[in-house]
């Protein structure tokens, strides 16, 4: 049940109930802003070593080493028709080593390799890229610098270079008070790390956030890595562990190279980079990827990497000024995402509805668009509908559980003389259904517990996941694989299966819990309100469970149904049952879930805002003979109307599940 | 149940396990497979394409490598 305030609680039990339903259409998925690109340049130019920032006179610079030649653009004004094809040439470098850009304010930095592969040399520009000054040797070192990397923290201009040395030698380099450090420190990951292929750095306003490519020691396995130096709110100079991306094993033909890492707007990191397939076609391609939303520290976990339209070997640079308009470019092209905010359309709302299900959610909002001021509204955003009442001081909207949604169609319609727009929607469960494994992957026994897979899996489809689970949840660490090709789904009810957890939706999260007993809300009789409540029996689709073992196999069973309906077996698969009772304990968790999910009853009320899916009811009707029967709510759906000349409508309708 | 096609990677005589790379998943193998003993261990050539079963959950965790198609 999520808490309620007393003033909704007692206004939605009463008889002059006030709806309101707010709503909402955002430029997000699952809390992450959806970035749409659009190419704005498509040239001729040779695939290289390239960098790119944004200054804060909103002039987009690139950097380039074309075969040792250092070239610069600057784009004033950049738009679609601007001379991206416009280079000049600022100087020489050593050929194939790695480039660096970042500013801050109209400061710009730009890292090269010096000529001879050992020195780390600065520009500076002080006009945002305009000019550029006469180069400064940061370091010089004995054994060649290959890759480069440069943030600025926005707040004073504290600086910091990365380059990396040999196999496994990645430094640091700070500016403290416009004077740079006499040596570069080594970091202290090089343990892990048998090869180094690309480096890229950011200031996330408190400490640096780094994305390192190279290969795995002593596996060998190919990797794009998330890792930080702390500053501010980490320990200065604390080196992360590295937390994988993407990976892939050490004899196939991928690897990672040419990594950027940014920020849209305000939110987490994200992170662009190239995977390079040997007699691949094209030879490279540029993936990027995201950590769920609210992902704090390291996160370990990323989303699935998406393909982008770019193809360099060298990877997508990418930065951004005002978080509004995102920029990525290649030596052959440039691309630009312009972000959409949040608009609140509750004004517009005509009808709402929702069904959540243990493993479905469907949303359907009908707007008003009289003014065709919706042409906007596009498949890919999230709405988000937040029923309640206007049960706060001076009748102010109060809310309760808000539902988040993908838009998955939207239909233009007329009527009555007037155009709406029909938004349809999907849940958590249905992104989970359309996540589908590009590889192999596999938890060896004892390694991952279900609770770790099922964040892993959840994060590859970009969903964030709360809460937590008993024993069977945390502690169980089964062998398990996911088959390319398998859905996101297919592994959750896998991992689910023999469990006592339930995941419900959460905002944009999703949220893991045993379900209580404990009844949290009363219906009928004084309790909230009902309009009706209907019951029906059936038989269950299964009503006997057996759980095969690794050591032996055990049956749970539903005895009042077998002797009722006849046997209606179910087989599942008990992982990591190293028991007797441990098999049995599976079986009966699978027959309980086998119970959870199944509709017993019907309920409809008057809309309750902190009504959530799994919750324990009691539920008294006497005409039904029902006086306080315990039920779960396993269904729970939302009806709101105030379609013109339509019936208002505004309820609740819970699917009862049998408890007791 | 579900046969999956791939590619012998490895062959580990001793613990009679292989490792496959399985159609789809280039970038990734599937370690530790189980071979069935009918398999001659001079058919375990690397190169050759494998049938692997999941079994009937559908879990690869337990998959087995059946034949050697090719």
């Amino acid at each position: 049940m999520k808490p309620i305030s007393a003033s909704l609680r007692s206004h939605q039990r009463g008889r002059d109930r006030l709806p309101h339903v707010r709503a909402t259409v955002r430029g997000e998925r699952w809390g992450v802003p959806v970035l749409p690109w659009e190419r704005l340049y498509r040239g001729e130019e040779d695939d290289c070593p390239h960098a790119l920032t944004v200054t804060g006179n909103g002039a987009v610079v690139r950097v380039r080493n074309d075969g040792g030649a250092l070239g610069v653009s600057r784009v004033a004004k950049p738009g679609p028709a601007s001379a991206w094809g416009a280079w000049s040439v600022l100087g020489r470098a050593e050929e194939g080593t790695g480039v660096a850009l970042a500013a801050r304010r109209n400061e710009a930095l730009l890292l090269s390799v010096a000529s001879g592969g050992r020195e780390l040399v600065l520009r500076r520009s002080t006009d945002g890229g305009a000019t550029w000054s006469a180069t400064q040797t940061l370091v010089r070192e004995s054994a060649t610098i290959a890759w480069v990397a440069v943030a600025v923290r926005a707040s004073d201009g504290d600086a910091c270079a990365f380059y990396t040395q040999g196999t496994n030698v990645l430094k640091r380099l700070r500016r403290r008070g416009g004077t740079w450090d006499a040596a570069g420190v080594a970091w202290n990951r090089g343990g892990g790390v048998s090869a180094l292929t690309g480096i890229a750095a950011m200031y996330d306003g408190s400490d640096y956030r780094l994305v390192v490519t190279g290969r795995a020691d002593p596996s060998g396995a190919k990797h794009a890595w998330a890792a930080f130096l702390g500053d501010t709110v980490l320990p200065e100079n604390l080196w992360s562990g590295l937390a994988v991306i993407a990976e892939s094993d050490a004899s196939s033909g991928r690897d990672f190279g040419g990594p950027a890492i940014f920020r849209a707007g305000g939110s987490g990191q994200r992170a662009a980079f190239a995977a390079r397939e040997a007699g691949g076609r094209p030879a490279a391609r540029v993936y990027t990827s995201y950590p769920p939303a609210l992902s704090g520290g390291n996160p370990e976990y990323w989303s699935e990497p998406e393909p982008h339209e770019a193809t360099s070997a060298h990877g997508l640079a990418v930065a951004t000024a005002d978080g509004a308009n995102v920029w990525g470019a290649t030596p052959d092209g440039v691309w630009r995402a312009r972000r959409t905010g949040s608009s609140d359309v509750s004004e517009r709302l005509i009808e709402a509805s929702w069904q959540l299900a243990p493993f479905a959610t469907r949303a359907r909002v009908v707007l008003d668009d009289s003014d065709g001021g919706l042409a906007g509204v596009a498949p890919g955003r999230t709405v988000e509908v937040a029923p309640g009442y206007r049960s706060g001081p001076e009748a102010a909207p109060e809310y309760g559980l808000p539902l988040t949604a993908l838009v998955d169609r939207v239909i233009r319609e007329s009527g009555d003389g007037r155009a709406r727009v029909v938004l349809e929607c999907s849940g958590h469960w249905e992104r989970l259904a359309a996540w589908r494994a590009p590889q192999v992957w596999q938890s060896a026994a004892g390694e991952r517990s279900r609770e770790q897979i099922f964040w892993r899996v959840c994060a590859k489809a970009g969903i964030a996941v709360a809460g937590q689970g008993g024993a069977d949840w945390s502690a169980s660490r089964p062998a398990f694989a996911i088959a390319p090709g398998e859905s996101g789904l297919s592994v959750a009810r896998r991992l689910l299966g023999t469990t006592r957890v339930a995941v419900y939706p959460d905002g944009d999260l999703l949220t893991v819990t045993v379900p209580p007993d404990e009844i949290l809300e009363r219906y009928g009789s004084a309790g909230h309100p009902t309009h009706s409540v209907g019951l029906g029996q059936g038989a269950p689709e299964a009503n006997w469970v057996r759980a095969r073992g690794p050591a032996s196999d055990a049956d749970a069973h539903d005895f009042a149904s077998i002797y009722r309906d006849g046997q209606r077996l179910r087989l599942v698969r008990s992982l990591d049952a190293g028991s007797g009772t441990e098999a049995l304990d599976d079986a009966a968790a699978a027959l309980e879930r086998e119970r959870r999910e199944r509709r017993a009853g019907l309920l409809v009320a008057p809309f309750h805002p902190g009504q959530e899916l799994f919750d324990a009811i009691a539920v008294t009707d006497t005409a039904l003979g029902l006086d306080g029967r315990h039920y779960r709510v396993v269904e729970l759906g939302m009806e709101y109307s105030r379609r013109p000349g339509g019936r208002a409508r505004y309820d609740s309708i819970l699917g009862l599940g049998e408890m007791d | 149940m579900a046969a999956l096609r791939g590619r012998l990677v490895r062959f580990d005589g001793a613990r009679w396990r292989a490792v496959v790379r399985l159609e789809g998943s280039a970038s990734m193998e599937l370690t530790g497979v189980a071979v069935s003993r009918a398999l001659p261990a001079a058919e375990m050539v690397a190169g050759r394409t494998v049938l692997v079963e999941t079994g009937e959950p559908g879990d690869p965790a337990e998959a087995i490598l059946t034949a050697v198609v090719a």
